[in-house]
């Protein structure tokens, strides 16, 4: 994985180099917008990881350069902009994800692993939880190593939970996952979901918490 | 000067009176001159009436003794009584008496020569005219006294004069009525400057002021535009301080986590020094909440919200410090909306669970729950904790305020904003905040009470669509 990192503040600009080094990433580091557009021109990276205060432009339009010429590339920006406005507004223009300043090393990991898995690279479109396994490239899953055969919505359910393992899932935020705009949506699809899923699962894979939500626990 | 009303009355009233005096006085003088003369005139009608009657009357007998034959009776008869007390004597050519008054002494009171002059007898002062009689034969002396001739212009003088001593009063009376109106424009703006809030610094409005009013409301609004500028640049200063504080925090974060993800497990002070970022790291956010939740900022940004849908989601997202401490939590509640602004309700239900959360042992309990009370919607946040002496309930409230101050029993890290903020968000809500000792045997109970809740079944629920 090939990591481009556009920041201007030298010294967290050396932390998340060595961060991202310590966990086997390769990284490249500019300071300006200008060099980050020649850079991207000269090798496109896997992954690109952009401030928006930049001296010399806005990392916006880094973004929207990078969107124009169509590079491959995942964008995650990193910023210490965190209205609503801007989160929306960085997201809009093609940002894959969004992470305010300041972060823990372990979500900005976390947060790459997604990106990596989106790219469909194969050790990372692997996702183990205990005893199961989510490959989200061949959208299969296996208990012990045998496959299940699970509906479409089983499988974009048990995909939410998997992917936020240890992070409660409400109703709504499955609901929106599951179904789009406009798809009447029954009030309890989401119980009978998890409970046809749950039939097909390790006991108590699936943990509700009355009134809340769902959730996957870290194993 | 106390007071601009009383002055300019007692002002006015002064220079009212001192103008009416003078006019007076002026006027005075004028009528005693034109009195003077009114009463000289009618001595004259009165000597061209003597030289009728007299010497008609006397004619036969002239040289009788006419002195007697008119005294007394007729003066007595008041004949010659005029109001004014005109008294006469008749002389002939030598000056012997003729005919005389009753209180006219019987020689020639004055010099015959034709005239008027003031003559001293009976004790008074007397004006007198000497008039030779038609005929040239005899001479009339009118003589009236000079202080009853006095006396009597002055009353009529004073007659004119009262009236406008019973009239300053009235004028007064009149003068601060007007004037009471004439200020009523003054009186108004300090009346809208003293109903205002501390934070209110809008311009007071001045179309409809008089013209010396515009200048005083231009130079107050002026300097609320000012005050007004320099509230804003300290907010937008803490706002910014806050803000380019992340950047560096966010750099020794990731330096520290990096430092820690090589280092032993116990090392000490590594910990101590990572909960130290984030304490600070805490600090510079609940700042920029704090400045971010300030009324002046939210004005007008209220709509309905679904109240246990965001705790639902505020619970979600702390599920990772709920599993870290195998923490148990319960939502009990209805579907409940209240009018309110996102960021600050989010603000207010993530400090209430991040204390739960905090102040709570490993495998605590913590409950939130929401219910409809009559009109209120009313949430609950339960933990089973350390809690709070019941003598701090109201200073935890305080800013920066922690209890037990910087070395709390639980070792937990905080910077004392939090529920200053929670306290803010109710303030901007109408709502309540209360803590009470939690149902759960030990620990806190904190209750917020927002008026004008509303069930999902009610059309404005409807309106804002799912709910942000």
């Amino acid at each position: 994985m090939r990591i481009l990192l556009v920041e201007d503040d030298e010294l967290l600009a050396d932390g998340i180099v060595a961060a991202l080094r310590q966990s086997g990433f390769v990284v490249n580091r500019v300071a300006s917008g200008r060099q980050a557009c020649t850079h991207m021109q000269a090798e496109a990276p896997d992954i690109l990881l952009l401030d928006l205060g930049l001296p010399d432009m806005d990392g916006l339009d880094v973004l929207k350069f990078v969107r124009r010429k169509g590079f491959p590339t995942q964008v995650l920006i990193l910023s210490a902009r965190d209205s609503t406005e801007a989160k929306v507004k960085g997201l809009d223009f093609g940002a894959d994800d969004y992470l305010t300043k300041p972060f823990a090393r372990a979500e900005l990991l976390a947060r790459l692993r997604v990106l990596e898995r989106r790219l469909g690279n194969a050790s990372s479109a692997l996702i183990e939880v205990g005893r199961l396994s989510l490959n989200t490239r061949q959208h299969e899953v296996s208990v012990d190593g045998e496959s299940l055969q699970l509906s479409r919505r089983e499988y974009m359910l048990l995909k939410a939970l998997v992917e936020n393992v240890g992070v409660i899932q409400t109703k709504e935020s499955l609901e929106a996952k599951l179904y789009g705009w406009g798809d009447e949506v029954v009030s309890n699809a989401i119980e009978v979901h998890i409970h046809n899923l749950r039939k097909k699962l390790p006991e108590n894979f699936i943990k509700t918490l009355r009134g809340i939500g769902y959730l996957v626990p870290k194993a | 000067m106390r007071s601009i009303r009383t002055f300019l009355v007692i002002m006015l009233l002064s220079v009212v009176t001192v103008g009416n005096f003078v006019a007076a006085v002026r006027g005075y003088l004028g009528s005693m001159e034109q009195s003077e003369q009114l009463f000289n005139e009618r001595m004259r009608h009165q000597i061209d009436l003597l030289n009728y009657s007299l010497p008609l009357s006397s004619a036969h007998d002239r040289s009788s003794q006419l002195a007697a034959s008119f005294p007394a009776p007729l003066s007595k008869s008041g004949l010659f009584k005029s109001p004014s007390g005109l008294e006469f004597q008749w002389v002939d050519r030598s000056g012997a008496l003729l005919a005389k008054s009753e209180l006219m002494p019987d020689q020639a009171v004055a010099e015959l020569a034709e005239g008027f002059r003031f003559v001293n007898f009976s004790n008074h002062r007397w004006h007198v005219l000497v008039a030779p009689s038609a005929d040239g034969a005899s001479w009339f002396l009118l003589a009236e006294r000079a202080d009853q001739r006095y006396l009597l212009a002055e009353s009529m003088i004073l007659q004119a004069v009262y009236p406008i001593l019973f009239a300053i009063p009235v004028m007064g009376l009149l003068i601060w009525l007007a004037l009471g109106i004439g200020l009523k424009p003054i009186e108004r703006m300090a009346q809208d400057l003293a109903q205002r809030k501390a934070t209110d610094l809008h311009p007071l409005p001045d179309q409809h002021m008089p013209r010396e009013l515009k200048q005083l409301a231009r130079s107050a609004n002026d300097l609320l535009r000012r005050l007004d500028a320099s509230f804003a640049r300290e907010t937008r200063f803490t706002a910014d301080a806050a803000h380019e504080l992340r950047t560096p925090i966010a750099a020794m974060q990731i330096h520290c986590d990096n430092l820690a993800s090589s280092a032993p497990h116990d090392a000490v002070s590594m910990r101590k020094l990572q909960s130290s970022v984030e304490r600070m790291g805490q600090l510079v956010e609940q700042i920029l909440i704090l400045n971010r939740i300030a009324p002046d900022q939210l004005k007008g940004s209220f709509q309905a919200l679904n109240l246990s849908l965001k705790v639902r989601q505020v619970i979600a997202e702390h599920s990772g410090e709920l599993a870290q401490k195998r923490q148990q939590i319960a939502f009990n509640g209805e579907e409940v909306w209240i009018m309110g602004d996102g960021f600050a309700i989010e603000s207010l239900l993530n400090n209430l669970l991040g204390n739960a959360i905090k102040y709570s042992p490993d495998a605590g309990s913590i409950e939130m729950n929401i219910w409809l009370r009559g009109d209120a919607a009313v949430l609950e946040v339960m933990d089973n904790g350390v809690g709070i002496p019941a003598d701090q309930y109201e200073r935890v409230f305080d800013r920066f305020y922690r209890v037990g101050g910087d070395r709390h029993e639980s070792q937990v890290t905080g910077c004392g904003l939090g529920l200053s903020i929670v306290k803010n968000v109710a303030e901007l809500h109408g709502a309540r905040v209360q803590c009470a000792p939690s149902r759960m045997g030990q620990g806190l109970l904190v209750m917020v009470s927002f008026p004008g809740g509303f069930s999902a079944l009610d059309p404005r629920a409807g309106k804002a669509g799912v709910g942000p």
